[in-house]
């Protein structure tokens, strides 16, 4: 009985671990004064990784990250970094813990994220594309 | 964070100002919403607070402790075996200082071992380039430096044949941290200098006056591969009174790589001590070398991992060590040998344990040894059973290791592993004393976490 409860329970929990990608676009950002127009993938993937610290123009980068482990999240490492969340904070503990690195700041959600990128000209971030606007400037879309 | 839910209008560029001006309305509700909002607003001088911890339970037919990296996995320690807690504060001076200290907790044979694991001071005037100065980790191999954060490897105790070859972990010094983008990759330079103050790793007192090493990784889109060298000159590592002075060279290479969900990581170390003027010692030459596979399936990492250390000297009886160290004493001064009765000098040649305990014997060699000498007499006694070098100076070893991680939550990490050590040929491999068995087995568990 007990053991039915429980593969039952085994197979839900499975079900929501394997959860699909949100099919939400997403919007890479940056400060309108910043003169980058557009991003590769693998300049992203190099700067959420903490890799590469200078945009191409020279400014130096402070990258934002979305605090919540969203969707939007995980769809945001899988297509640009290629890695699952739980492999970023594998990467991330390896560097934090040595002081050989700094994860991106975190901020709560897209409306604190566009008033800091707003803000602040050195810094990248990415939200859902439906919260862009002309407060910042989209160089990178992730569909 | 009340007042930063009202959406932005492209008009307002600045949300700390326009958070401000709201608040004047809302005062008390907006207090909390500033207090709250703290951390994002003392952005140009943050204190950053992280940490670490691994709990873990292991079991088998563990009959003797073993090294493992630099601790001792005790047979009677089965549940806090693996226990490590770790806390990390840093803070920014301004843009070219930073500050980093970790404190951490762990278990070891007789309770909990608590230690500054790092506490330095980091000046990066560009962000390629950074001197860092205090007390830092020697990067001996490839995850030597967070060799504590088990959340960050898919073992729980990284492969023992190559990770204990170095009794050594934080060190006093300098280090520079420079690096240099060559197209998609970064090839990162860490030479360093420092001493390894007196301390205890491994159950071996450390002391060290000056190393000094050079650590280089090329990072790429598909992990890393990175090279080591290490020469550490007047080391002391003793053990029970008995200082073994050497001076040691340690040399190590690593893959670290993963493509197409397929895992592999691989390290080679080589290390040489030399023991000049200890008697019956030479010089200590040893390798070891390990091999991960393992596929990742979304959440889960099942992983194969074959280690094999081979330390290529004739490991002798601490008795054999007595005796040759007897033997020199004999040899520089015949007038005391010969002063001797036949039968104390037939029984120095056959039993030299019986003879330290004969006091005709004792009696002469009291006045031909040096206070030093004699203050190392007993403890040379005390290791007469035990095999010369130890562990983890000197072992041959084979393993492999069967293992799974599974993240079945963010930034935690739940582990198994089964696995079959086997000493090699006469050694007790990374055992303190002989393991009753050619092999032994162990399974372990462990929950890693970081945050």
């Amino acid at each position: 009985m007990k053991s039915k409860v429980f593969i039952k329970l085994f197979f839900l929990s499975a079900l929501l671990l394997s959860s699909t990608y949100s099919f939400a676009e997403l919007a890479v950002i940056i400060h309108p004064g910043n003169s980058l127009e557009a991003i590769t993938k693998d300049e992203l993937k190099r700067i959420y990784l903490g890799k590469s610290k200078e945009f191409p123009n020279g400014l130096i980068i402070a990258a934002l990250d979305q605090e919540k482990e969203s969707e939007e999240k995980e769809k945001f490492y899988k297509k640009v970094v290629g890695k699952s969340l739980s492999q970023v904070s594998a990467y991330w503990s390896r560097l934090i813990f040595t002081g050989k690195g700094i994860p991106p700041r975190v901020l709560p959600n897209d409306e604190a994220i566009k008033s800091w990128v707003a803000s602040h000209p050195e810094s990248i971030a990415y939200i859902n594309a439906e919260s862009a606007d002309n407060s910042i400037k989209t160089i990178f879309n992730v569909k | 964070m009340a007042c930063l839910v009202e959406p932005v209008k492209g008009k307002n560029n600045n949300g700390e100002a326009r958070m401000k001006k709201k608040c004047k309305a809302l005062s008390v509700a907006c207090g909390l919403g500033l207090l709250a909002s703290l951390p994002a607003q003392a952005a140009d001088f943050p204190v950053k607070i992280n940490g670490f911890a691994t709990a873990g339970f292991v079991t088998g037919d563990l009959e003797a402790d073993f090294f493992s990296g630099t601790d001792v996995i005790g047979e009677s320690a089965t549940f806090g075996a693996d226990n490590t807690i770790g806390i990390q504060v840093s803070s920014d001076m301004n843009d070219q200082v930073s500050f980093t200290g970790q404190l951490l907790a762990k278990g070891v044979l007789d309770g909990y071992n608590l230690e500054a694991h790092w506490a330095f001071v980091d000046y990066h005037p560009r962000h390629d380039f950074s001197v860092r100065a205090g007390r830092l980790v020697l990067p001996i191999v490839m995850s030597s430096e967070y060799v504590d954060v088990g959340y960050a490897y898919p073992w729980i105790r990284p492969p023992m044949e190559v990770y204990s070859g170095v009794p050594m972990t934080s060190y006093s010094g300098v280090d520079i941290l420079y690096t240099v983008n060559i197209g998609e990759a970064n090839l990162v330079f860490q030479p360093y200098i420092g001493s390894v103050p007196l301390s205890t790793t491994a159950g071996f007192e450390v002391d060290v006056q000056l190393g000094m090493g050079l650590n280089t990784s090329l990072q790429f889109e598909f992990g890393s591969l990175r090279a080591h060298v290490l020469k550490v000159n007047d080391a002391v590592l003793g053990s029970d009174g008995l200082n073994l002075g050497m001076d040691v060279r340690v040399a190590a290479i690593g893959a670290d790589l993963e493509i197409a969900n397929v895992i592999f990581i691989s390290e080679y170390m080589s290390k040489e001590y030399d023991y000049s003027g200890i008697p019956g010692f030479s010089t200590v030459e040893g390798e070891a070398w390990y091999v991960t596979l393992g596929y990742r399936m979304g959440k889960f990492l099942p992983h194969i991992t074959f280690a094999s250390a081979d330390s290529d000297v004739d490991q002798v009886l601490g008795v054999n060590l007595i005796q040759a160290s007897l033997g020199g004493v004999i040899t520089a001064n015949p007038a005391t040998f010969a002063a001797l009765s036949v039968e104390d000098q037939t029984l120095l040649a056959t039993d030299p344990l019986a003879a330290m305990d004969d006091p005709d014997i004792a009696m002469a060699f009291a006045s031909v040894l040096s206070e030093e000498q004699l203050a190392e007499l007993p403890a040379m006694v005390s290791m007469a059973d035990m095999q010369l070098p130890p562990a983890p100076l000197a072992y041959k070893q084979e393993s492999i290791t069967l293992g799974l991680r599974y993240d079945f939550l963010p930034r935690t990490a739940l582990k198994f592993e089964y696995q079959e050590i086997e000493p090699q040929e006469e050694s007790w491999g990374l055992f303190v004393q002989e393991p009753a068995d050619d092999k032994v087995s162990l399974f372990s568990f462990a929950i890693d976490v970081t945050f």
